[in-house]
């Protein structure tokens, strides 16, 4: 901040403006800006935490006693092996794991760690004070012409081409993505790591739900990164869901080692219906979520020590009616603050369940639960929010009208989360002093520079105003801007070296052949 | 920007209208000042000037203000530098035969003292080129008639952010009527609880639901009261 008063900018002492270029200028600059991809958000706001350290103690103290005690059960023989070798008390499935090996186990995981992408300006630091933001999908897809219905494998790319149009989103996604209802399921993972990699160079999230996909995509990986470098870094990143309570199985643990060996990072989240997957108790719910996510991060490390792990939470709570999963309840919130801060009490990079709504449709209730969870993962600090954008239906139905709003909101965390001016208050207090006869701040050169955030999606206009714009809703909005967003898709096309695009398509080929 | 450099007085008149047309939308005040000067020079009528020059370049504003594409705050810029001009020109428009542009008395309705909205329809309507009367705020019936007894404008703006203070706009308009002059003005009314029924129900000849689309229903009004001006003036003659 400076002293000087002779350096304030007030509107007298301006420099002279500069032409732009007048209409044409500024209209191609307006109509046509530049997508401009974030970079790793860098959180610059104090996180909100609702424990004292007691509260801490207690989550640490009951998740090791459960861990200790009661045991989780890994549904995987070498797993069981690693456990018994390890010296955990290993008993049919159930290991028992004493609290100095679970934190000497996690100890050995980095609390930050790169993914690369194939364009290093997309690369993404993940942990410590970094987030990012990463869109799921769903078994059911909510197209652009408004009709849900199931995906198919041509739909793929028009997803992952909309997920590279959106500035704020910094991960693509091609798993978890969408079910392609028209390619068997054991060849469906190959689209869905090879359309990530092909139209989009942001970072990508991999399959690891059966060995097939989990060697796949690390083999494809290789093609586009080369080998020895995905040896050494991380270019991709793996979901396990821990089936709560305390259950570990195969198909997960089995992908998870695949990744863990590779190198690749694994996101251990269990899946937390609270009050059906876990009791319906805050604390006991987290300190559950810690021994189970604490149990996966602790795996990885026998499997490689050093490979790069996320702790995680996906919390909803369930409808007492129907047994149906609910999201924007107010438990899910606190569950998302208890599990950062036992994140960072682990020094662990960590994952949350981001802006995904019970809705059907893009209505009060979807923008209620995507705000709600929103706010309260950009609060807690979590470094990697997932469903990010389009997710409805708790995560059944992929919305294009709901991933430009979610987008939106990402973009409106971003500004939140960078945090506030501390300098320019000389500024402002010259500009209260010579605010003259005008009683507003809207024609002064610090507020044409210093644009607030701009909602493009929200309609604040008069109703007047709005019906003479043909009275359209959210919904209808977010439509047309995915349609516009699409339209500019072609202007940013990453390109992707031929040859390498040739080795994927000969690698799927090869791979439809062997496994249908 | 490459041109930063452009010399005025080199261009002919119409790359120096057209490049005024863009000094206006970039909101350059002293390079809006100079090109009038240069066209005053070149012997242009101030009437010209204002119309080609300014108001054209005004209305090109209006309308990427309308579209989205310009900011509140850019807007505000360019009805500056617009003003800049118009301080040249108006002295010369007074002498001249040319038919004003418009006048309006702006205020804030008696009990209200929100006039940021207020503020910027004045801004505007100048940027527009009509001189404009801004009376403040909290204004009672009595003193938007003296006001308007005094400066004889073609149109009243009254604004009003409360529902408690927006029925006074009857008050205003019945005291008009009372007194008969009401068709001596076109009445225009704004704010944010407002809309067209309420305009419509206090007698107002128009809503007008922000700055931009003020100015263009000012534009309106005005075109058919110099309209029926002049229709009057070919039947006297006639």
């Amino acid at each position: 901040m400076s002293g000087d008063q002779s350096e304030v900018p007030t509107k007298s002492k301006v420099s002279r403006r500069r032409r732009s270029g007048g209409r044409a200028t500024r209209r191609e600059a307006r109509l046509h800006a530049p997508i401009i991809h974030r970079p790793t958000l860098v959180r610059e706001i104090p996180v909100y935490e609702l424990l004292d350290a007691e509260g801490v103690a207690l989550v640490h103290e009951t998740a090791m006693t459960i861990l200790e005690e009661i045991g989780i059960d890994f549904i995987d023989d070498e797993a069981l092996d690693l456990w018994k070798d390890a010296g955990a008390d290993v008993s049919g499935t159930l290991v028992r794991i004493p609290r100095e090996l679970v934190m000497s186990l996690i100890e050995q995981a980095p609390p930050e760690f790169t993914l690369h992408a194939r364009n290093p300006d997309r690369t993404v630091r993940i942990g410590g004070r970094n987030m990012i933001f990463h869109p799921n999908g769903g078994a059911y897809l909510c197209d652009l012409e408004g009709v849900r219905r199931r995906a198919v494998k041509a739909d793929l790319p028009t997803i992952v081409k909309l997920v590279h149009c959106l500035a704020p989103i910094h991960v693509t996604t091609g798993w978890p993505s969408i079910d392609l209802s028209d390619i068997p399921v054991p060849l469906q993972h190959l689209d869905q790591i090879y359309c990530p990699l092909r139209y989009s160079d942001k970072p990508i999230c991999s399959n690891l739900y059966s060995r097939d996909a989990s060697e796949d995509a690390i083999e494809m990986c290789r093609i586009v990164f080369g080998t020895d470098f995905v040896d050494s870094n991380t270019v991709t990143t793996g979901l396990a869901n821990c089936n709560s309570p305390l259950k570990w199985d195969g198909t997960m643990l089995e992908g998870a080692k695949i990744f863990a060996r590779a190198g690749q990072a694994v996101i251990f989240c269990p899946f937390v219906i609270y009050g059906a997957s876990t009791p319906p108790h805050q604390l006991g719910a987290v300190a559950q979520v810690t021994a189970e996510s604490l149990a996966g991060v602790a795996f990885a490390q026998l499997v490689r020590p050093g490979a790069p792990a996320l702790f995680a939470n996906a919390p909803m709570g369930v409808s007492m009616k129907s047994g149906a999963p609910t999201l924007g309840v107010p438990e899910t919130s606190q569950l998302i603050y208890l599990t950062g801060q036992m994140a960072r009490h682990y020094k662990l990079p960590w994952r949350v369940l981001g802006p995904v709504s019970g809705s059907k449709i893009v209505d009060y209730c979807a923008g209620n639960d995507a705000a709600l969870r929103a706010y309260s993962a950009t609060l807690s600090g979590a470094n990697w929010i997932s469903h990010s954008c389009g997710s409805l239906e708790g995560a059944m139905q992929f919305n294009f009208a709901k991933m430009v709003h979610d987008a939106e909101l990402m973009e409106a965390c971003t500004v939140f989360a960078k945090g506030l001016n501390y300098s320019d208050i000389d500024v402002v207090v010259q500009m209260l002093r010579d605010r003259g006869d005008d009683s507003h701040f809207l024609g002064a050169d610090y507020t044409r520079e210093n644009l607030p955030f701009l909602p493009e999606l929200q309609d604040n206009e008069t109703h007047d105003t709005w019906v003479a714009n043909g009275s359209k809703d959210g919904y209808a909005r977010g439509l047309e801007a995915a349609r516009r967003l699409l339209d500019r898709y072609a202007d940013i096309e990453p390109a992707l070296d031929p040859a390498i695009d040739e080795a994927l398509l000969a690698h799927m080929k090869k791979r439809e052949r062997e496994l249908v | 920007m490459a041109d930063d450099d452009i010399d005025l007085q080199a261009l002919n008149d119409e790359d120096l209208v057209a490049q005024m047309h863009d000094d206006l939308y970039d909101g350059l005040k002293d390079e809006i000042e100079e090109g009038v000067r240069i066209l005053l020079e070149r012997g242009w009528e101030s009437y010209d000037i204002l119309t080609k020059a300014l108001v054209e370049g005004m209305r090109i504003v209006g309308i990427d203000f309308r579209e989205g594409i310009l900011f509140v705050p850019e807007v505000l810029m360019s009805a500056n530098a617009m003003k800049g001009g118009m301080a040249i020109l108006r002295p010369l428009l007074a002498e001249s035969n040319a038919p004003p542009m418009g006048k309006m008395v702006i205020g804030t309705v008696k009990g209200d003292i929100h006039d940021i909205g207020k503020n910027l329809v004045a801004m505007m309507m100048e940027g527009a080129g009509f001189e404009v009367i801004d009376i403040g705020i909290n204004i009672p019936a009595e003193d938007y008639l003296a006001a308007l007894e005094e400066h004889q404008p073609d149109i009243l703006g009254m604004s009003a952010l409360l529902t408690t203070t927006m029925p006074y706009m009857k008050v205003v308009i019945d005291t008009l009527q009372e007194k008969g002059v009401r068709s001596d003005y076109v009445v225009l009314v704004g704010g944010a609880p407002l809309n067209e029924a309420f305009a419509e129900s206090v007698g107002a000849d128009a809503y007008c639901r922000d700055a931009a689309t003020t100015v263009e229903i000012a534009k309106e009004f005005m075109a058919r009261r110099q309209g029926s001006a002049e229709s009057r003036i070919r039947e006297k003659v006639g």
